[in-house]
This record gives structure tokens, sequence and C-alpha cells, in this order.
């Protein structure tokens, strides 16, 4: 084993980070979907990742926000100011949870960065990226954009509630609808939403700047999802098809279900 | 500076999960008995009720010490942390779970395994653990993501606390929790306060669906490790406390949440409906054999055999667990 057993952050919701032992320079920042948890929500990969060799040098953090009663815009704003404090000179972020961990060398750097985000992740994500852009900063040489089951063009609210309460509301659909106007973040996810528009207007804007980290790299998409539509956002790569899965468990690998792992693999670490 | 990562771990282990939490409450009592001494504070709940809130409140840090020594022990078996521990942390250790009163209230007024073993092994009596492989200690990490999964949710706590009495801050939530999920304008009510106004029972509805989830999760978990039968077993006795409840006692307020959640389906579409069945046909699948024992049984045997004795096995048995 290479990594540090699970370090709370004490940024955003509980955000947990496994750092490398023999780092390089490749950060990993998984971002989760509506009612998820930086715990939870991703809860095999710490698991698998850990244990692949070619990740060893890998650090994987687990970023956690409110995705329920906080918007969208204001969740990626917060996204971005996490990445910025932990990936800029000083790292202050960065060691003070490594204690009592040996620091990491004299000027290392972070040289890749690959956000990892799931659902309502990926407009956090995209938002936190817009702001990178904006603030023209330089968090890496390479950033890279993986996505399982974006809800960048909005999502159905309904099977949303249903699949994000798996067990309590699942069943209270005819009056989970009203929910929508409880939770703040619902309203960011309406297809028809300001928020929407301007985040596409944006990541066009981006772009056309020479922002190709805008473009995801990597789309994972399920034809079982009934929270999203799979339809392509700007430049996107074309999606892979995880067979199987649903809106919720695309992001979940298990025993008999390694395809969202070895997915993300392919985009970790390509010589494997 | 330590310099092997087995020492890091143990230092992250330590440092979160002892010194992070109220156990060094209990390890103070340890050295500094209360008036009383620790005999009354520790007694069977049976024998004479627990309602002081001070009692409660220590009685709650020497649960949170024993959690620490189980993940010690699973620790161990993992491979996790050195197999030679610091000569200080063995001595305060042993001080503790040596301690008659100690030994009373996790060995048979509540009976634990994973303490007993730590303290078997910090006594050099036992000293087994799975081969160190990247493939056992990742199993560990998992495990540590299902122990803050539900450990560091609030209103996972106050669903088990609901599950094991019924009484939260005074008040008997468990039929407010049944008459929630039987009706869905009430269930709504509940659902959509934000955290600030939360009551208990809001945070016990939503702590449900959480530790559905990590029922799930823990039994996929041990699916994975079968191959290693020793951290199975273990994994499983962490929260054994919780499924032995389940089985018995405490099953008389979950299963009748779960078949009033069931129940919803009837109101969902068709697809709605389908993917429901499904997440509450593995519920129920988990939590059965979650509750049966078998994945404890590796390790009630080592301790049968080390401590020579049956009255575990026994009560375990009387238990319907062995």
């Amino acid at each position: 084993m290479n990594h540090t057993l699970p370090r709370e952050l004490g940024h955003g919701v509980g955000t947990r980070a496994y750092w490398s032992l023999a780092p390089s320079g490749h950060l990993v920042v998984f971002v989760h979907g509506f009612n998820g948890k930086a715990a939870g929500t991703w809860i095999d990969f710490p698991r698998v990742l850990t244990a692949e060799r070619a990740c060893q040098g890998c650090d994987f953090v687990f970023y956690g926000y409110d995705g329920l009663y906080t918007e969208a815009y204001l969740s990626g704003t917060q996204l971005f100011k996490f990445i910025d404090a932990l990936v800029t000179p000083p790292l202050t972020v960065l060691e003070k949870s490594l204690s009592p961990f040996p620091s990491r060398p004299n000027g290392f750097r972070f040289k890749k960065l690959t956000l990892v985000a799931h659902s309502l992740g990926a407009i956090v994500s995209r938002q936190a990226l817009i702001e990178h852009y904006r603030n023209t900063r330089q968090w890496a040489e390479q950033i890279e954009l993986v996505l399982f089951a974006p809800a960048h063009m909005g999502a159905s609210l309904l099977p949303l509630l249903t699949e994000a309460f798996t067990g309590v509301a699942a069943m209270a659909a005819p009056l989970m609808s009203l929910l929508r106007f409880k939770f703040q973040v619902l309203r960011d996810l309406d297809p028809e939403s300001k928020l929407l528009d301007k985040l596409k207007d944006d990541s066009e804007r981006a772009i056309l700047a020479g922002c190709s980290y805008m473009k995801a790299k990597k789309v994972l998409v399920t034809p079982k999802d009934r929270v999203v539509q799979n339809v392509r956002f700007l430049e996107d790569a074309t999606p892979d098809i995880i067979e199987g899965a649903t809106h919720s468990t695309i992001c979940k690998p298990r025993a008999d279900f390694s395809k969202p792992a070895s997915e993300l693999l392919k985009v970790l670490c390509p010589q494997i | 500076m330590p310099t092997d990562l087995t020492e890091y771990n143990f230092k992250d282990l330590l440092k979160r999960y002892r010194d992070g939490t109220d156990a060094v409450s209990a390890l103070r009592l340890v050295n500094q008995p209360p008036p009383d001494g620790l005999v009354r504070l520790l007694r069977n709940h049976v024998d004479v009720p627990i309602v002081d809130a001070e009692e409660i409140r220590l009685r709650r840090a020497f649960d949170q010490l024993l959690s620490f020594y189980s993940l010690m022990e699973v620790a161990s078996l993992g491979a996790l942390v050195p197999v030679r521990l610091p000569d200080d942390f063995v001595h305060e250790s042993l001080k503790c779970l040596q301690t008659p009163a100690v030994r009373y209230y996790h060995e048979q007024a509540y009976p634990l395994t994973l303490p007993v073993l730590f303290r078997l092994r910090l006594e050099r009596k036992w000293n087994e653990s799975e081969e160190p492989s990247a493939q056992a200690q990742s199993f560990c990490y998992q495990f540590l993501e299902l122990h803050d999964m539900l450990n560091g949710s609030e209103s996972a706590q106050t669903f088990l606390w609901l599950l094991e009495d019924g009484i939260v801050n005074g008040q008997d939530l468990s039929d407010a929790l049944l008459v929630a999920l039987n009706d869905p304008q009430i269930l709504f009510t509940h659902l959509q306060k934000p955290p600030p106004q939360q009551e208990p029972v809001d945070r016990s509805l939503h702590g449900m669906g959480t530790f559905m989830d990590f029922c799930v999760a823990l039994d996929d978990l041990l699916q994975q490790v079968r191959d290693w039968e020793r951290l199975q077993s273990a994994f499983w006795h962490y929260y054994a406390y919780w499924f032995r409840n389940l089985a018995s006692r405490v099953g008389s307020r979950f299963r009748p949440a779960l078949k009033a959640l069931s129940r919803w389906q009837e109101f969902a579409e068709a697809e709605d409906a389908h993917a429901a069945h499904d997440y509450f046909e593995r519920v129920n699948a988990a939590t059965k054999r979650l509750v049966t024992g078998h994945f404890g049984a590796r390790l009630d045997n080592v301790v049968a055999r080390l401590l020579g004795e049956t009255r575990r096995i026994n009560m375990l048995r009387r238990d319907g667990m062995a």
C-alpha cells in the first residue's frame, strides 16, 4: 500500500483525502451529486484505486458539499476555492493534512488534475473550472474532466428524487415533486434553468479561449438513466455506455460490476 | 518520525478514533475512577436503569473507547498497523482492558468479541493477522469508508439511537417514525426541513436511508472479502452489536419501518416501483445475511478456544447467533 488512511481536510462537507507516499503530482478530485456524500457516493473507489499499482503516485480527494440546499453555482465557486487553496503554493492545506507524514519535496507541484464528477457534480465541477479560467489560474499543466451520468443538461426531478433518497422517500413520488421548492439545487437542475444556460455559454467561451479542459475527456452514461438526458454537452468526448447501471449505481463499482472503476482507470492510468 | 506506513497508520487511527473522540474521557476515568467507582457506572442497565445524563455520556465515552480498540483489532488483523505497538500504548490499553469493571461491561453485560481479542493480542496470547497484501489492506480502507459513512452521519446515529430504545431527548420516537413512514403527507413534512430546522424524527428518517445503504454496502464488502476469513469476521463483529439487536428487540422497530416503506411502491409509477422493489430486495437480503451471525463465527470460535470456555458460545447460541 502506498496511501495514507483517509484524512479529513476540514474543507467543504466531510472532504477526505488519501495521500500518496510517493507522489507523482497527479491529483484526482471526486465530486459527488445531488444528496451525495464525500464518503458514500464513491464507496468502492478508495479500495480499488489504492490497490492499483499504476495509481500508487496519485493523491485522491473525495470532496463533499451540501448537494441539497445550496445553489449549484455557489457549490461550484466553493469547489474552485478549495482546489485553489489545495494546489497553490505554499500548499498549506496539503501540508497540514499530511502531518505526521513527511512533507512533499521542495518545489513540489501538481502536474495533473483530474476532476471526476457524478450527476450534479458535473455542473459543480464545470462551474469551478469556469472560475479557474475567469481568475486566470494555473492549477496544473494538465486538467481533465471525467463525468459519470452528468446532469449538465438538466435532470428529471422526480426520478432524481426517487434515486437520491433511495430508502426513505423513494416512493413518495406524488409529493416529492413539491420538494423542488425546498431544495434550492433542484431549480438549478431544471433543463430550463438560467444556471444551465449560463454554464453552457461560459463553457463555450472558455473553450474558444483555448481551455480544452472544459471538454470532458470521458463521459460515462447508462441507457437506463431516467434522471438525466444523454445529450452531448458542447465538445465533450463521445460517451461510453455502462450497461446494467442506473443513474445512482453508475459510479458504484461492486464485486460483480467493475466497469465504473475500469473505465476510470483507463483515464487515470492509460498505461495499464 | 515513523518510517513505516504501518506506523503512520497507527498514529492516524490513534489521533482520529481515540484522541479525536470522547474516548479520552473514558481513559481518564480508568486512571481516576469516579467516586462511585467504575463498577456502578459500567453496570448492566437491566440491573439498574441508566437515566442520569452524565452517566449516559460517560458510558458512551467507554463505548467509543471500546470501538477504538475494536478498530485496532481490525487494523491488526488487516496488517495495517505494526505487529509490535509502542510500549506506552500497550501498557495504557492493557490497564484499561484488564480493569474488572471494563471487562464486565464488554465481556458479560454487552459481549463484544473484538476488544477481547485485542486484549489477548496485547497480552501476546493471540497474534494472527492476514498476510500483508495490497488487496487485504484496501479492504480495510473500504471498511473505514463505511465506518465514516455511518459514524460520521448525525442522522444515521439518531436513527440507530432511536432503534435501540426509541427515546431521543426524552421523547419516544419509534411511533412517530412509523406514522411518518405510513403517511406521505407527514413524511413530506419531515423530509423538507433543512438541517438547522430538523428535529430528531426528521433526522432519523434521513438516517434510516443511510443505514439501509450502509447495510447493503457492508454486505457487499463481506462478500468480497470472503477469502480473508478473519478479516471478514472482524468487519462483521465491529457492528455485531447492531446486527444482534436487529435480530432481536431492535428488529421489532426496524422491520415494521422497512415494511411501511416497501408499501410505498404501490403509489409509484411502474419504473419507480421496479427500482424500489429491487432496492428493498437488496436491503432485505443484506440485513437477513447480516443478522444471522454467520460472518462472526470464525472469530467467536477463536475467542472460545483462547479463553478455554464455552460460556461465550453458549451466550451467542442463546441469542440465536451461533
